[in-house]
């Protein structure tokens, strides 16, 4: 069977990774010079990937390694800040009386967790009125064998909004804002919003160890693995058509002309896009066109980087260097720096997500808005260049000293460049009703299509994700199984 | 709280019964006298003039609009050419039927839609990927419906453009008493007709020179109980009363498709790409559940019926919206096999004519079926062959004195 | 089978609180011939809903002020309108703009289209069909506020059979529309409305309904199902869900009182209670603020949870898990409440007149950005200098309401938080300018509106909480947050109005279905009361 994947980001690395080993032709388009997508250049957390797929597609014989994950700090104009381990036992000594409460809660996500986690490896259930009953029947059993108490937990905690979540457990804001910070990713909400702590569930479910040498490494041993199992890699290659007859996918339409045929097409690009803009309207049935136009990917998304000429030190803490770390010190700072987003506003105080190298620093902003009212213009960009070394300046004084900044990318920019719809890293906001069954809708979001023959694969579709890779494992499966 | 057209001050003036009704949200008037049978003769027999305005209209440009208007029509607008109209219906997408109409080709790239009912949020959900623009004209632009055997003539005294030649289903643009508008020979009478699209502006200009030419040949203003009967009389389907549009229906047994509502004839399941088709295709495989007849009820029947309780027949002018049960001959203790929607006492054919929806299997020309008839609060039944449709359907209606010869090109 | 024991117990049941719940599960157990008190702490029956006259001549409906979804087998069941019960629908619902005529929904589907028509052409094509599905999926949801809560998480067989029954409705309902009613119950309101419509001037007075009572935002998660509550009058086979009751929302509370009464229920004011007696971890009577205890085979709550428990149970008295529970409950006041008494109409400039308009709901509520930062100032601890203000005038539905020609004026403001950044007991300091803030964001719309007040009250959260007694103010008894709801309501598990204090029964809003007069928690708690044989 032949198989073309559209986009070469890594959910449509893994995939055609994937499909390749099973056997099939694959051609991987990418209309991008490179590969990657926001793996490579945007996003730098890689502790979703999932582990099971690195070893289905051997990527350790590709150099890929794995380690814990780096402590977060959390600096502090007060006090001495928060360095944050993921584990309970290194970080107790940290957290002071948060510790047991710390430690109480990493239990219980220990406890709730790996039923999340299993839904997230396999596709997503049917639950369609004339689905089958007994596999929604099981999942309830395999949901209820959690027992009554954290069942009843996860449904009341659920719903509810990560900032109250939190602070049923913790004092410390420095601790709430980090965790609940993670809570937001992909998301179009703030700590206050309710349902935000069912995605801090979500992320926790996905995060496990991370990539050594970060997301390029991940991304250099995916194109590798690809070219190994002999996939056909096609880069700057964009596709301005999927050729549709009597119903069905034949092939694709590459910007040029050049017509490519295929016996299954995989889309890892936007769910949206793909079935908006490549689908010609007429192919293409109303429910879904409908769903797909309702879709919500407001990008939040913008990326600062800086050349360091010596590594970034915090006053709260000289000399610890931490290679990750998050600026804000109080959930309602990420409150006040969403309700920027809600109102379309330039943000001001910036939380700042922040990964250093000795060189080097990525910083990621979660609360620019790609509806910013009057638009994007260099003035903005430059503002919020400005901005990102304002509010490090706090807890780094000599920041403008020691930092040049080099690259600056507004949601905007971030939608040209990594061509993402919305300028949304995830293809699709994580929300209750796009997550899981819903994600993107109820009828697509079992990577089958109503065009026979189209797949989708990408994070917009269950189970998302930044970095994860599964939602392009899982519609291989689906696609190499049909 | 109905609205007022741009003709309500002439209708108002001109009706001596103060009979109105609510159409789409527009005050339109009944009948204009106590009774509306001189205005249906004059459909049938000299011409009538009635206020269309409350129509739906859209005007659909771009240069998708006609791949657009296929999409979401039932009819191939792509191969519809300027200067002529297509009757049509519009499908949800699990094939049941929202409304029917006319697509009206202007020019390539531009069309007038027209349709019982608004429809722009339906419109503009659908026209995502087409390079089109949709303007809900229904307030600014007004319609009048010239229709009977003399409204050629009629018309023809203000207009310039040669009627003589327009065949059916054909439009064209013109000054009609000296202001710019658009002539369809379109109706809904199934007699000669014409439909005027005019500025709202200029709808009373149009109005009143019309009443002037048509003087001398006896035209009526008309209102909707007249256009009632005459519609039956030409088998035309009503949405709202024959069939309910699926936007409205609660139930799902509530939603006709097409071919349910007699409208099969528009549908064609091989072309591809429009809303509603594949649902079709499915239906059409398990075989069409209903159909729409004309059913005419046994005269003597009705008569002797009256006659039980000692009374003539009695019959109303007006035509009857009321749906009653519809069994099989003589089965009127079991189950229903349909209903009849509207039905009508025809003055011309001296008949009593039914339009009904039944099963399949009732739907076979020569049928003879139960329709519920009461007489003095007493539920009995009339017996009902279903006949051709359209009942009455005159050479007239078609017949253009300066049509091109066969074979000519169009 | 009121059955009494060796002890005597001269009642079957004592109901702390006299508010509507609370009548009207006393009414439902005298109609099953049980001995019932109801005890009151203030001077009049009806709780949150009381008609009083603060100023003369004037009648306020102090704080709840519209009916909404008062359920009709409850109204047939206590034959409330030979009680007096009369409530007329409101007509219109008007969101005036300062530089336009504003927005009235009609009842009559033509005359809204009109309306709206103004906005947008193309919401006023989708609005009925918004309506329709909202009404397929109210119909879903009925049973749910006439029933007891389904458990998912229950195996009971009782508790299987409930949840498969939900279940089989959910998917009858057809694929489009599980999917919509997944989107309602979890979406924002603004988002879910944007799926339909694009004028914000339609979306936002839309919007408010969902954050009503809440502290929360237009486009929180989770606040578009309460969008449901309004298309829920017609599935109840009335036209219109909102009405006003004649004589103010008090008239409901009286007239349940009277079906008590008539049914021989006892009703005694000016009784407040300390404690709810406990022999052996059950509830055998209460304790009076005097001192007086009376006992009681069972005792009904029409009070708030966390009133009911943390104070009149006593935390040391509950199961751990339980009191933990009740602690995260959430309260959170975040309305408030002013009254005005006026000399004369306040015509609205972009809508003059005393026209039918008027005679329905008013939404200050231009816009969802307006809504929007009224709350982000509620969520720092500052009461909103703009609110959202939802105005009802009772004397241009009831005359009685204020002498011939004058006028009363209730307005529902939003956001009021109950913790104030300084703390709510602070709110006394904040009150006025509270109240003013409210007049000068209403005297935009109305310019005449501050020479016409004769007199004002003014209702912070911690006002109602020290005058009515609910714990933080909240109109619904606790927060109707997805979950807070159904069988979580107020605790997961403890939904069905027992509490695991044996003999102490749940009934107010803070159990299942929740807030609004419907008057079904006091209705559901006593049915279940009788069935499971404890009166």
């Amino acid at each position: 069977m032949t198989v073309i994947v559209i986009g070469g980001g890594h959910n449509g690395l893994v995939a055609a990774a994937s499909l390749a080993r099973q056997g099939h032709g694959v051609t991987l388009l990418e209309g991008r010079g490179s590969f990657g997508g926001v793996a490579a250049g945007l996003l730098h957390d890689t502790d979703s990937f999932s582990p099971n797929i690195a070893k289905a597609l051997d990527l350790a014989s590709h150099g890929l390694e794995f380690t814990d994950p780096a402590p977060v700090f959390v600096p502090s104009r007060e006090g001495p800040g928060l360095l944050l381990h993921r584990d309970p036992v290194q970080a107790a000594e940290e957290l002071g009386t948060d510790a047991e409460a710390y430690t109480n809660w990493c239990a219980f996500l220990k406890r709730v967790l790996p039923f999340a986690a299993s839904q997230l490896d396999s596709v997503a259930p049917d639950i369609s009125t004339t689905g089958p009953l007994l596999p929604l029947m099981r999942r309830g059993l395999a949901f209820r064998r959690m027992g009554k108490t954290d069942i009843h937990e996860c449904l009341r905690i659920g719903p509810a909004c990560v900032d109250d979540t939190l602070s049923e457990h913790f004092q410390s804001p420095l601790l709430r804002a980090a965790l609940s910070a993670r809570a937001l990713h992909g998301t179009w909400m703030g700590p206050r919003s309710p349902s935000s702590t069912a995605t801090l569930l979500l992320g926790e479910a996905q995060s496990g160890q991370e990539v050594v040498g970060g997301a390029s490494s991940l991304v250099t041993a995916l194109v590798a693995a690809c070219e190994n199992s002999g996939v056909e890699l096609r880069p700057s290659c964009r596709v301005s058509r999927i050729q549709v007859s009597q119903g069905r996918a034949k092939g694709v339409t590459i910007e040029g002309g050049e017509s490519l045929l295929a016996d299954r097409v995989l889309s890892c690009i936007g769910p949206r896009r793909t079935l908006l803009e490549l689908v010609e309207s007429e192919h293409l049935p109303i429910r879904e066109a409908g769903q797909m136009a309702n879709l919500r990917l407001r990008g939040t998304l913008a990326r600062v980087s800086l050349q360091l000429a010596e590594p970034i030190d915090y006053a709260c803490r000289p000399g610890l260097r931490p290679k990750r770390c998050l600026v804000a010190e109080h959930p309602l700072d990420l409150e006040r720096a969403f309700d920027h987003v809600k109102h379309r506003r330039m943000p001001t105080q910036l939380p700042l997500d922040i990964h250093q190298t000795e060189e080097e620093a990525s910083i990621l902003i979660r609360c620019a808005t790609i509806e910013l009212q009057g638009g994007w213009s260099d003035e903005r960009r430059q503002e919020l260049g400005e901005l990102t070394l304002a509010a490090l300046e706090p807890y780094v004084p000599n920041i403008r000293g020691i930092a040049r900044v080099t690259r600056i990318l507004t949601p905007a920019d971030i939608a040209e460049e990594f061509d993402l719809e919305g300028g949304h890293e995830m293809h699709g906001e994580l929300s209750l009703d796009q997550l899981g069954p819903m994600r993107p809708s109820m009828t697509l979001s079992r990577h089958a299509t109503p065009i026979d023959g189209l797949y989708l694969g990408s994070a917009g579709i269950h189970p998302g994700g930044a970095i994860s890779g599964r939602p392009g494992w899982q519609a291989a499966q689906v696609v190499g199984s049909r | 709280m109905p609205r007022k057209t741009a003709l309500f001050e002439r209708t108002a003036d001109l009706m001596t019964s103060v009979a109105w009704k609510e159409w789409a949200g527009y005050a339109a008037p009944c009948n204009f006298d106590a009774h509306s049978e001189r205005e249906y003769f004059a459909i049938r027999h000299s011409a009538g003039l009635l206020d269309l305005s409350p129509l739906a209209k859209y005007m659909v440009t771009g240069a998708d609009a006609a791949r657009y208007l296929a999409r979401i029509w039932t009819r191939d607008i792509t191969r519809l050419k300027p200067g002529r109209v297509a009757y049509g219906c519009m499908c949800d997408g699990d094939g049941k039927l929202l409304d029917d109409g006319t697509v009206a080709c202007l020019d390539p790239e531009t069309f007038r839609v027209t349709s019982s009912e608004a429809w722009l949020g339906w419109f503009e959900r659908h026209s995502r990927g087409y390079q089109v623009e949709i303007e809900d004209c229904t307030d600014r632009l007004a319609a009048l419906a010239l229709q009977g055997p003399l409204s050629r003539e009629i018309l023809q005294v203000v207009t310039e453009v040669d009627l003589d030649a327009m065949r059916f289903f054909g439009v064209a643009a013109g000054s009609i008493a000296g202001v710019n508008g658009w002539i369809s020979r379109t109706g809904y009478t199934g007699d000669l007709g014409y439909e005027i699209w005019i500025a709202c502006e200029d709808a009373l200009t149009v109005y009143d020179a019309l009443l002037v030419a048509g003087k001398p040949h006896y035209l009526e203003p008309i209102g909707l109980d007249a256009l009632d009967v005459a519609r039956i009389e030409a088998g035309f389907v009503m949405q709202g009363v024959d069939y309910i549009s699926a936007q409205h229906c609660l139930i799902e047994a509530r939603k006709s498709t097409p071919e349910d509502a007699g409208l099969g004839w528009t549908v064609n399941l091989e072309r591809v790409g429009w809303i509603g088709r594949e649902a079709l295709v499915q239906e059409q495989e398990q075989g069409p559940k209903w159909g729409l007849v004309g059913l005419e009820l046994d005269w003597a029947e009705i008569e002797a019926l009256h006659e039980e309780y000692g009374l003539p027949p009695h019959l109303s002018p007006l035509a009857c919206r009321n749906a009653v049960p519809v069994y099989s001959e003589g089965g009127a203790t079991e189950k229903p096999v349909g209903q009849a929607t509207s039905s009508s006492w025809s003055p011309t054919l001296k008949r009593y004519l039914v339009l009904a929806q039944v099963h399949r299997k009732y739907a076979d020309l020569g049928t003879r079926l139960s329709v519920e008839y009461t007489v003095e609060f007493e539920r009995r039944t009339i017996t009902g062959t279903v006949v051709e449709r359209p009942f009455f359907d005159p050479e007239r209606k078609t017949f253009t004195p300066k049509a091109a010869p066969k074979g000519a090109s169009r | 089978m009121s059955a009494k024991g060796a002890d005597s117990n001269p009642y079957d049941a004592i109901v702390v609180g006299g508010g509507h719940n609370g009548l009207t599960a006393a009414a439902y157990l005298a109609r099953s011939g049980r001995k019932v008190l109801v005890l009151e702490r203030r001077h009049l029956v009806g709780g949150a809903a009381v008609t009083e006259e603060l100023y003369p001549g004037f009648k306020y409906s102090v704080c709840s002020y519209v009916v909404s979804l008062l359920r009709p087998w409850i109204i047939r069941d206590l034959n409330l309108s030979r009680h007096g019960l009369r409530i007329v629908p409101l007509e219109c619902s008007y969101t005036p703009q300062l530089d336009n005529p504003g927005l009235c929904r009609w009842p009559d589907p033509d005359q809204n289209r009109q309306e709206i028509r103004r906005l947008s052409p193309r919401d006023a094509d989708n609005y009925p069909e918004f309506g329709k599905l909202m009404g397929k999926l109210a119909r879903f949801a009925k049973p749910f506020i006439d029933e007891l809560a389904p458990d998912p998480t229950s195996l009971r067989p009782r508790d299987l059979w409930q949840f498969k029954r939900a279940a089989d409705r959910f998917r009858a309902l057809g694929d489009d529309l599980v999917a919509l009613q997944l989107k309602l119950t979890t979406m924002g309101g603004v988002d879910f409305l944007r799926e339909f419509f694009e004028s914000d001037q339609l979306i936002a007075p839309m919007s408010c309904s969902g954050i009503i009572g809440t502290m929360l935002g237009v486009n929180s998660p989770g606040t578009a199902y309460v969008l449901l509550h309004h298309y829920m009058g017609e599935i109840d086979g009335s036209s219109r869900a909102w009405g006003f009751p004649i004589g103010g929302t008090g008239a409901v509370s009286d007239a349940i009182a009277a079906s008590a009464l008539e049914f021989g229920a006892e009703i005694r004011c000016n009784a407040p209670i300390a404690n709810i007696r406990l022999k052996n971890g059950r509830a055998t009577g209460v304790i009076l603020e005097n001192g007086d205890e009376i006992a009681a085979r069972s005792v009904v709550s029409g009070c708030d949870p966390s009133l009911t428990f943390l104070r009149f149970v006593g935390k040391e008295n509950l199961p751990a898990d339980f009191a933990a529970s009740l602690e995260n409950y959430k309260n959170r006041g975040s309305s408030g409440k002013v009254n005005l008494a006026l000399d004369r109409f306040p015509e609205f400039v972009q809508r003059p007149g005393i026209g039918p308009h008027v005679r329905g709901d008013v939404a200050i509520a231009p816009s969802t950005e307006y809504l929007e930062t009224a709350y982000d100032e509620a969520k720092y601890g500052a009461f909103s200098q703009r609110p959202f203000i939802n105005v009802v005038f009772p004397s241009l539905l009831d005359p009685g309401m204020a002498p011939p020609g004058k006028h009363v004026m209730s307005c529902f403001v939003q956001y009021a938080p109950y913790d104030l950044a300084s703390g709510p007991e602070s709110w006394p300091d904040h009150r006025e300018a509270f109240g003013d803030a409210v007049v000068d964001t209403l005297a935009e719309y109305m310019p005449t509106l501050k020479e016409d007040i004769l007199h004002r009250q003014v209702l912070s959260p911690w006002d109602i909480e020290q005058e009515i007694g609910i714990t933080e103010g909240n109109i619904f008894h606790g927060e109707l947050g997805l979950e807070q709801l159904l069988f979580q309501r107020p605790v997961a598990g403890w939904a069905r109005y027992r509490t695991p204090i044996d003999g102490l029964w749940l009934a107010s809003s803070g159990a299942h279905p929740g807030g609004g007069i419907m008057a079904s928690p006091g209705a559901l708690a006593a049915k279940e009361m009788l069935r499971a044989g404890a009166v």
